[in-house]
């Protein structure tokens, strides 16, 4: 039920958007029917486009294909949110016409702007879809469990038909960035005229007026960094505490739903009763996300690791666990400090120096190692040995010894 | 004179081929990754949807190279290229931070698989270029690493656009494949 549901509802949100005649071409490009976005900006692309805007990273750029990809709630709203209408509206305002460079113009000022004020929107939204729920609760438990998820993604379907049609929900961004789009008259000369020029110079020129500008006619904007102080600083970060709401209201909603048998069942797996989850599409998307909270758990707990690793560019299973095995021995960090510096760590390195099984070394890697180890011997046993002017034979017996045990590796190899 | 021996040690076992799955989220570097063995350049990529497959020589092992598509509803297809596979190149985005535990489950269960009992590892820790990007100690604990029991595996910080790292990667595999073999 769950995964149907989600993928009914990622579909039907998409139906609903690229019903739309601005969402029927490719932001960039203009090609027809696009199937890729951009969900940091809300917009359709191509798959040609998508590839661009890939390569910028996610940090610019997240591309999804609204086919083959999942889809989180949270993106759906960004889609939602934003649409290539919208977007280009804000583009055109801050002189970025059709056409010119995808790279620059992703990386400008207006973009980041503009994906600013999309995200915090959608952290917004999604507050209070948070919100929502948990402050109905009691009108609507009497209604059954489909009733209330019923009426939920009647909801979200409605949101985003209202944005084809009337909008008056959806609306409440545009209508700003309309504002700004009659008000904004004042400036865009300037900034048009900049960035025709130069592209960087003008991007920054770029910085102030526009910000300005927005949290001049904008008067949602005092209200969003409320909400987003509270919830978020990236998008992303705020499906932690609406997930963490939804579980509660899920608790509450479950228990209280009269269902009977299960519901000590329902109690201890609140993710699994997900029927309100499901309607909202949200199913893989929040254990995705719980997945990541905990990974960024282990992090944490395991930060030992890291400040020893943190010097080397590659670390090795074998390296890992002879590692922990001898933690408290001096060797460890010997081992670690020799490959701190190194680019390549492998298992085999390591069970080289640890155990016999040394023949697992291909023959350049023992071989170099093992003549390091001669130098530095020698080195080491030559200053001793002038040091204290004593045992001068030790030396020679002892690089004896190593060129002797290179012979016999050779041999072995 | 490592060197000599390398190449009388390599000569002795002559050309040797191996199948290696290149794997990993969308948008990791996969089908760069693969280009850049193959050819040495970086190519513009668009969205594998299905694979690419290329014939690599590194270190005299003849590496067939399978790119699979990492979008989310294509994952599943991934296990009808694992029989008989030597090796897998796991390919993370480092500086997709929010995506990372996503990596860390696919990667897991990859590697729970039956027909990928023997495979060894490499894990490139790719977009070391990007702002933000996890290093390789940091990629290891989050795609816990340390969990992974009897199977050799190692990671390297790469840059496929830069070509960074990528070869240091060949060789521990190439290597590893060759001491496996024996």
């Amino acid at each position: 039920m769950a995964s149907s549901d989600s993928l009914s509802d990622k579909n039907a949100v998409f139906r609903k958007l690229k019903a739309k005649s601005e969402n029927k071409m490719c932001f960039d490009c203009n090609a027809k029917n696009p199937t890729w976005a951009s969900v940091t900006y809300g917009i359709f692309l191509c798959i040609d486009c998508s590839a661009v805007h890939r390569s910028l990273g996610v940090h610019i750029s997240f591309v999804r294909s609204t086919n083959l990809d999942s889809w989180s709630p949270e993106q759906l709203k960004m889609m939602i949110y934003g649409g290539n209408n919208r977007a280009q509206v804000f583009f055109k305002q801050h002189g970025w016409t059709d056409g010119g460079k995808i790279e620059a113009k992703y990386t400008s000022r207006a973009a980041d702007l503009y994906r600013q004020m999309l995200s915090k929107e959608v952290a917004k939204s999604m507050a209070e879809d948070a919100g929502l729920p948990s402050s109905p609760v009691a009108p609507q438990l009497s209604a059954a469990t489909n009733g209330f998820s019923g009426s939920k993604i009647d909801e979200v379907l409605k949101e985003s038909s209202l944005g084809s049609q009337e909008k008056p929900k959806v609306s409440a961004a545009p209508k700003a960035s309309h504002t700004v789009v009659t008000s904004a008259v004042k400036k865009p000369l300037g900034a048009r005229k900049v960035t025709g020029k130069t592209g960087g110079l003008g991007a920054r020129k770029l910085t102030n007026k526009p910000s300005e500008n927005l949290y001049e006619q904008k008067p949602e904007e005092p209200v969003v960094p409320v909400a987003s102080s509270t919830n978020d600083i990236a998008p992303t970060g705020s499906s932690f505490p609406s997930r963490s709401r939804f579980e509660y209201v899920e608790n509450v909603q479950s228990t209280e739903l009269n269902h009977g048998g299960p519901q000590v069942l329902n109690h201890v797996a609140p993710p699994k009763s997900s029927s309100f989850f499901a309607e909202f599409g949200m199913d893989s998307g929040f254990q995705k996300k719980s997945s990541s909270n905990s990974s960024k758990v282990q992090i944490q707990e395991t930060d030992e690791a890291r400040k020893k690793f943190s010097n080397a560019k590659s670390i090795s299973s074998a390296q890992f666990f002879g590692d922990q095995t001898r933690a408290a021995d001096n060797e460890a960090q010997v081992t670690l400090q020799k490959f701190s510096s190194s680019t390549a760590i492998s298992s085999s390195d390591l069970f080289g120096q640890g155990a016999d099984n040394a023949l697992d070394l291909t023959a350049s890697d023992l071989i170099n190692r093992l003549s390091f180890q001669v130098c530095f011997m020698n080195r080491l046993n030559f200053d001793s040995c002038v040091r204290y002017q004593g045992s001068s034979s030790y030396p020679y017996f002892c690089s004896g010894f190593h060129y002797l045990v290179k012979l016999i590796y050779f041999f072995f190899i | 004179m490592g060197i000599v021996f390398t190449r009388m040690f390599s000569s002795l076992f002559g050309n040797r081929e191996a199948r290696i799955l290149v794997l990993g989220l969308d948008n990791a570097g996969k089908t760069t990754i693969l280009y850049r063995l193959q050819m040495g350049e970086v190519v513009s990529t668009i969205p594998t949807i299905g694979f690419n497959v290329e014939t690599v020589q590194y270190n005299n092992i003849k590496f067939q190279v399978w790119d699979l598509g990492g979008q989310t509803s294509i994952r599943p297809y991934w296990r009808c290229y694992f029989p008989n596979t030597q090796a897998i190149i796991y390919v993370v985005d480092s500086s997709d931070t929010d995506r990372i535990g996503i990596a860390k489950e696919e990667f897991h269960a990859i590697l729970e698989e039956d027909e990928l009992k023997g495979a060894i590892a490499l894990i490139f820790a790719n977009k070391q270029d990007l702002p933000g990007a996890l290093d390789a100690a940091a990629v290891t604990e989050a795609l816990e690493l340390h969990k992974l029991k009897n199977r050799q595996w190692a990671i390297f910080k790469t840059c496929a656009v830069k070509g960074e790292g990528l070869f240091e990667g060949m060789d521990w595999l190439s290597n590893t494949l060759k001491s496996g073999g024996d």
